[in-house]
């Protein structure tokens, strides 16, 4: 979380939030492509699939070998991975970071994994106030991921969408400078645009990806 | 010299900001819709005071209330994400509210004779483009209860709507669209013989 006024900047460490956006990332992905056929169903346990300094080309096909290895993938079309990026107050992206969700589609499963083999999501909540409000606009909240779509059986690539952002402006001011000094109930809206956001950003990405009909 | 160096970038915010709110995220306030002077189906029934509750929203995972579709461009591009208001739940019902009362109903919950709710299947909105214009259109589906005693009757509505535009889906024009869908909602549950069936039993 970053909070300005356009004089002063506080930034804060990392929170564990409590959202479970993992399972809610796979609930998105089965909303979203379910009223077009699609069948999506919950992976459970995956773990470890790749490294958090993995960062070549090859990675999405990495996690495919490893998918098949655990015969995770024996009743599947293809698989969607999203890798969450780090990103900065302003949305903008870096290279891909630890944590990143797995989806499968047409058939098979929704995971979550990290190196720690646990997942932690990230999203950035930028708060702006007084002068930087007026400059920049409401507070907003962000997350950013790559996707990839890859075939189940051959490993090989469909399609990737890069640098997917996901971002909701919420509609309040918030008075405190980290998420543990917020009340309950603004943590409450934050959750909720916060989960907008990403529902956007998974909505653009199976966008990118081709993977509705237009 | 120095007011033209302020100057210039005050215009230049000022009008970025003008662009802004044309593209992007948008609020539509729709208006409340007007019910006709024509006699309805449901004057069959002696006056009473009937309940109208808001009709529920199924909603979603990181669905905002309210928000009901984007607009897009060429190449599938997104143009911001729209939001009506008030909540689609509310729209419906204060249009049920119209004309129950524009047929001689009371309308609230105090001695209600009679109560009215429901749920909304599907209200959104999208836009199909191409190179010379945008066609906004408008899908809803609800489904009515009206219970008066042992009585009651469950009816499903839906409208399709559509406006086309060669310049830009304002929010305006979303606005009328909405209403133009509602407006064919409220003339179903006007027309419905099932419900001044339960109204007059």
């Amino acid at each position: 979380m970053e909070s300005s006024d356009g004089l002063h900047t506080t930034k804060s460490p990392r929170a564990a939030a409590g959202w479970d956006t993992g399972a809610k990332a796979g609930k998105l992905v089965s909303e979203l492509l379910t009223p077009s056929g699609t069948r999506v169903v919950p992976l459970d346990d995956v773990a470890g699939l790749v490294a958090a300094d993995d960062t070549g080309p090859e990675w999405p096909h990495r996690v495919w070998e490893r998918l098949r290895a655990a015969h995770r993938l024996d009743d599947t079309d293809a698989v969607l991975v999203l890798r969450q990026n780090a990103i900065d107050s302003m949305g903008r992206q870096y290279s891909p970071a630890a944590d990143f969700l797995t989806t499968g589609l047409l058939g098979l499963a929704y995971g979550a994994a990290t190196r720690e083999d646990r997942f932690q999501p990230s999203f950035i909540l930028a708060v702006h106030q007084g002068f930087q409000a007026f400059m920049v606009g409401p507070s907003r909240c962000s997350i950013g991921f790559d996707a990839r779509l890859v075939d189940a059986r051959s490993g090989r690539l469909l399609s990737q969408a890069d640098g997917v952002l996901g971002q909701e402006s919420l509609p309040k001011t918030f008075q405190a400078e980290t998420l543990t000094e917020m009340p309950e109930q603004d943590r409450q809206v934050v959750e909720t645009y916060c989960i907008a956001a990403l529902r956007r950003g998974i909505s653009q990405a199976i966008n990118d990806l081709d993977l509705v009909a237009h | 010299m120095r007011f033209a160096r302020l100057a210039l970038p005050l215009l230049l915010m000022i009008s970025l900001a003008g662009c802004a709110s044309a593209v992007g995220d948008i609020v539509v306030p729709v208006p409340p819709h007007v019910a006709a002077t024509t006699p309805s189906a449901l004057s069959a029934a002696a006056p009473m005071t009937i309940d109208v509750r808001d009709l529920r929203e199924a909603g979603g995972t990181g669905v905002l209330p309210g928000r009901i579709g984007e607009r897009k461009t060429i190449g599938d591009l997104s143009m911001g994400l729209v939001t009506v208001t008030p909540l689609p739940g509310r729209i419906v019902s204060n249009a049920l509210k119209a004309e129950l009362r524009a047929a001689g109903y009371r309308v609230g919950a105090d001695g209600a004779s009679a109560v009215i709710g429901g749920g909304i299947q599907q209200f959104e909105i999208h836009t199909d483009v191409t190179a010379l214009y945008w066609d906004v259109i408008g899908t809803t589906a609800v489904s009515v209860t009206v219970t008066k005693g042992a009585l009651s009757t469950t009816n499903h509505y839906t409208a399709t709507c559509k406006e086309r535009t060669y310049v830009w889906p304002s929010g305006d024009l979303i606005a009328r669209v909405v209403g133009t869908c509602i407006d064919d909602i409220a003339r179903q549950f006007r027309a419905d013989t099932k419900v001044a069936q339960v109204l007059r039993g």
